[in-house]
């Protein structure tokens, strides 16, 4: 495992497409505060209030598509450069490969976070001062952790259709695109329908005060990664190539 | 220890009701270059892919090494090399970077095999060159480093040398035969292209329409395509003589069990029959050899032929 | 606290021997697959190859394994492909000596036999006789190109004149050359030069490319040239006869090996194998160039032994 995490991230060496989305995932959120700071919003919002706004904007929208992005490109790359065939022929199982894979997204993923994480404290503290920040930096903190784990969780469908539609990219795409949308449009969602659908779930039980039947959530959350990661790895050890 | 490298067992693909491939045996025997010919669609590409795992085999066994690939193939892989299709890499790298990757995944055999598989095929070691911009060739030879990385037993080339200017190919090809002949290796090859197999394997196997339709050695086959006069005399002797006297021909061999070959197609059948009966040189056969490999497909192939 | 200081410690030290026995544990694998491997390269198989991952403790280990199995492999080999064409040659030379014994037996059965009488009799024995002198001739070179090959040939370096010698050797040769309608241009330099080198192998040399020209050439020109510089000997041998072809010219020097247009006529397929072997024995060089339908142009090259230092 560890020589195909090396290999791995060999791969990404000159990697146009992961530095673009990683820039942008920077870039967007860090825009925004300065936005913020020239304007002075200040009095409209308390600090959680401000933290939430700007997740509405990242968070719902921005990283799980650039997420699906990254993990699409990951995948599908291997099937238009034809490394696939190369890939398989190593005395490697097919299941650590796609493994290996998941790995190296989701670590991207979660270190995408945490730099989201420390833009916004950075932000914070600017915005309401340091003592306003200590107050709240394990709320901001848990929320903005637990929002981008539970999105990556909830995208694991996406490598499955990333494995099954090979050269093309934008079935994977639409997925994203469709499961962003689902878990924007889950704030309007009736409770039970909302709780039901594991991407509308991620909002509703991590903004406090939505209406949510956290074990239903949670447990569509689970059904819906695991289902992912399984019929992913499912579907790549019987695919022909 | 099994004489046969590669090994199928009535190898079937079926993908819904066609059949791509359909019960194929063929052998490959240790330290031969066997030759896959058929015209392109013929289930070449999947029956290589069949042997090496990456297609799902709808019956039938492949047998590596003389064991079942299928949950042996963490064992089997390091033994084989092999490039299908087009040699895949990944285009933003440079030829060593791409091969640090594969070497780093399957491990190595040796400190510094990257760098030797490189100078192997005449590819520059840690340059700049992305393999995007490699020429058609650059990246053939690549796939080639890829394929010999580990020293391995097996070879399987799909198509080697598809798209490469002539040059190129044969340069591509006393490649193949140096690995066989200097290095041992056993080599399964497969081409469109009949004197590419020709001048190669020294095994083949004819796939049409998805059937194996013969199985044989190249040394077989090129018996029925040497352009000569058979004769089956009782003396060699007195036939060498009327060669010479009445003929007029020194281009003769005399073969062992009485038989004679005369390249001097030239002549009549009817007068050496006649000269060699008037001297009592007791003709038994007398016959023309001039199959040609091309016509020999043909006739099998059912007419077609192939390119 | 102190007992959560000490659960911690506990927890690492428990975290850090269960990683020891995991690495334990996969290194004691990958030497067990490595044994299964060596193994079978002890039961034969030298195309077998330890692959190991750089960053494996037993990497070192398996690079070496790998490197002695290769190389005693590239000497297996070696050995392997010397006997497979001393089998090669034996076929070959019984069929050599098959062809022309059949057609000899030919002409003397048909004696004995009475198809011949009278003047065309006595024809028929003389070419019997040519044709078992040939053979004779056939034997001979075989011999003499067998000792060669096992180097048991003795070379005896004698203190001659060069030039002369050189002149000498080719004037025999001007009879045949008038024979067969070749206009000649020997070019040798007059003065005296003396060296030491071994006449007989000098002589079967310059004979042999001769002959080759006289065979197989069908020139109608021959220029031979012999001079001495930058402490070499240089011989040129040049004809504007057939050429040897492209896919031929690189195998000329392999033993018994015939240009296709030669095959199943006069010619050994020794003569220049015996050439070559010679100039080796004279740690000299001979290169060739040749144009179809345009001529060939052998250039040898030998080392100037000046007649203090022979043996």
């Amino acid at each position: 495992m560890n020589n195909l995490l090396a290999a791995e991230r060999l791969k990404l060496r000159h990697n146009r497409l992961i530095i673009s989305c990683s820039s942008l995932a920077i870039i967007l959120p860090v825009m925004v505060i300065a936005t913020d700071i020239f304007q002075g919003a200040l009095p409209k919002y308390s600090i959680m209030g401000w933290v939430f706004r700007l997740a509405s904007l990242c968070q719902y929208f921005a990283y799980p598509v650039l997420s699906g992005f990254v993990l699409t490109f990951l995948i599908q790359r291997e099937y238009t450069d034809h490394t696939i065939i190369n890939m398989l022929t190593a005395p490697v199982t097919r299941t650590r490969l796609l493994i290996g894979k998941l790995i190296i997204w989701a670590t991207w993923h979660i270190t995408m976070t945490l730099c989201y994480l420390a833009i916004v404290c950075l932000g914070a503290g600017i915005l309401y001062g340091s003592a306003t920040l200590y107050g709240s930096f394990y709320e901001i903190a848990s929320f903005i952790i637990k929002f981008g784990l539970l999105h990556l969780v909830t995208l694991t469908p996406i490598a499955w259709v990333a494995v099954l539609q090979r050269k093309n990219f934008y079935p994977s795409l639409l997925c994203t695109i469709i499961f962003t949308g689902i878990g924007f449009a889950g704030l309007y969602f009736p409770k039970f329908l909302g709780s039901l659908v594991p991407w509308s779930s991620v909002p509703l039980i991590t903004v406090p005060g939505m209406q949510v039947v956290p074990v239903l959530a949670t447990t569509s959350i689970c059904i819906c990664a695991f289902f992912g990661l399984f019929m992913a790895v499912y579907s790549f050890k019987h695919q022909d190539q | 220890m099994n004489d046969c490298v590669i090994e199928t067992q009535m190898l079937t693909k079926r993908y819904g009701s066609t059949t791509v491939v359909n019960n194929v045996s063929i052998h490959v025997k240790r330290g031969r270059i066997y030759g896959l010919l058929g015209r392109n669609g013929a289930g070449k590409t999947t029956t290589m892919k069949m042997i090496l795992g990456l297609s799902a085999i709808s019956s039938g066994e492949v047998r590596l090494f003389g064991e079942s690939l299928k949950k042996n193939e963490r064992k089997l892989y390091p033994r084989i090399g092999s490039i299908i299709e087009t040699p895949g890499f990944y285009p933003h790298l440079t030829g060593t970077e791409n091969l640090q990757i594969f070497a780093r995944i399957r491990g190595t055999i040796k400190q510094n095999a990257v760098q030797e598989a490189l100078k192997t095929v005449g590819l520059p070691y840690d340059d700049k060159k992305p393999f995007s911009s490699y020429s058609l060739g650059m990246k053939q030879r690549l796939g080639i480093a890829n394929a010999i990385l580990n020293d391995p037993e097996l070879l399987i080339l799909d198509e080697p040398t598809n798209g490469l200017d002539p040059i190129g190919i044969a340069e591509v090809r006393a490649f193949i035969r140096s690995l066989s002949e200097e290095y041992g290796k056993t080599i399964l090859i497969s081409s469109h292209i009949l004197t590419e197999i020709a001048l190669l394997a020294d095994d083949i196997g004819i796939l049409h329409h998805g059937n194996l339709l013969e199985e044989n050695t190249m040394a077989d086959l090129e018996k029925k395509n040497q352009k000569y006069i058979h004769i089956q005399v009782t003396s060699q002797s007195l036939a060498a003589q009327v060669l010479e006297r009445v003929l007029h021909t020194n281009n003769y061999t005399a073969e062992a069990d009485n038989s004679m070959r005369i390249y001097d197609t030239g002549i009549d059948l009817v007068e050496l029959n006649k000269a060699l009966v008037s001297v009592g040189a007791g003709v038994s056969t007398i016959q023309i050899c001039s199959d040609n490999l091309e016509d020999y497909f043909k006739k099998i192939t059912g007419g077609v032929g192939i390119e | 606290m102190v007992f959560f200081v000490c659960g911690m410690i506990i927890t690492i030290l428990c975290f850090v021997i269960a990683a020891l026995a995991f690495y334990l544990y996969r290194t004691k694998v990958q030497l067990m697959e490595a044994s299964t491997i060596v193994d079978e390269i002890a039961n034969g198989n030298m195309n077998r190859r330890l692959i190991v991952s750089k960053t494996s403790p037993v990497a070192s280990l398996c690079y070496k394994i790998n490197e002695i199995v290769i190389q005693t492999k590239n000497e297996l080999f070696k050995h392997q492909q010397a006997e497979r064409s001393y089998r090669q040659l034996a076929t070959s030379l019984s069929h050599d000596i098959r062809t022309p014994l059949a057609s000899l037996t030919g002409y003397l059965e048909a004696i004995q036999l009475g198809y011949v009488t009278g003047k065309e009799k006595e024809q028929y024995i003389e070419i019997a006789l040519n044709k078992a002198l040939d053979l004779k001739y056939y034997v001979d070179t075989l011999f003499e190109w067998l000792k060669l090959e096992s180097g048991e040939r003795i070379y005896h370096y004698e203190n001659i004149d060069i030039h002369e010698y050189a002149r000498e050797i080719v004037s025999e040769w001007i009879p045949q050359f008038e024979k067969n309608d070749i206009c000649y241009d020997i070019s040798v330099p007059e003065n005296e030069l003396f060296v030491s080198i071994d006449k007989t192998a000098l002589k079967r040399i310059l004979d042999n490319l001769l002959q080759n020209v006289l065979t197989h050439g069908h020139a109608t020109f021959i220029k031979v040239s012999e001079e001495e510089n930058d402490n070499k000997m240089a011989f040129e041998i040049q004809d504007n006869g057939v050429g040897i072809s492209e896919t031929d010219l690189p195998h000329i020097f392999e033993r018994l090996y015939k240009c296709n247009t030669a095959r199943g006529t006069k010619g050994s397929g020794l003569g220049l194998s015996i050439v070559a072997e010679l100039v080796k024995g004279l740690h000299g060089e001979i290169t060739v160039k040749s144009i179809k339908e345009k001529g060939t142009l052998f250039f040898l090259l030998f080392p100037l032994l000046v007649p203090e230092k022979q043996d």
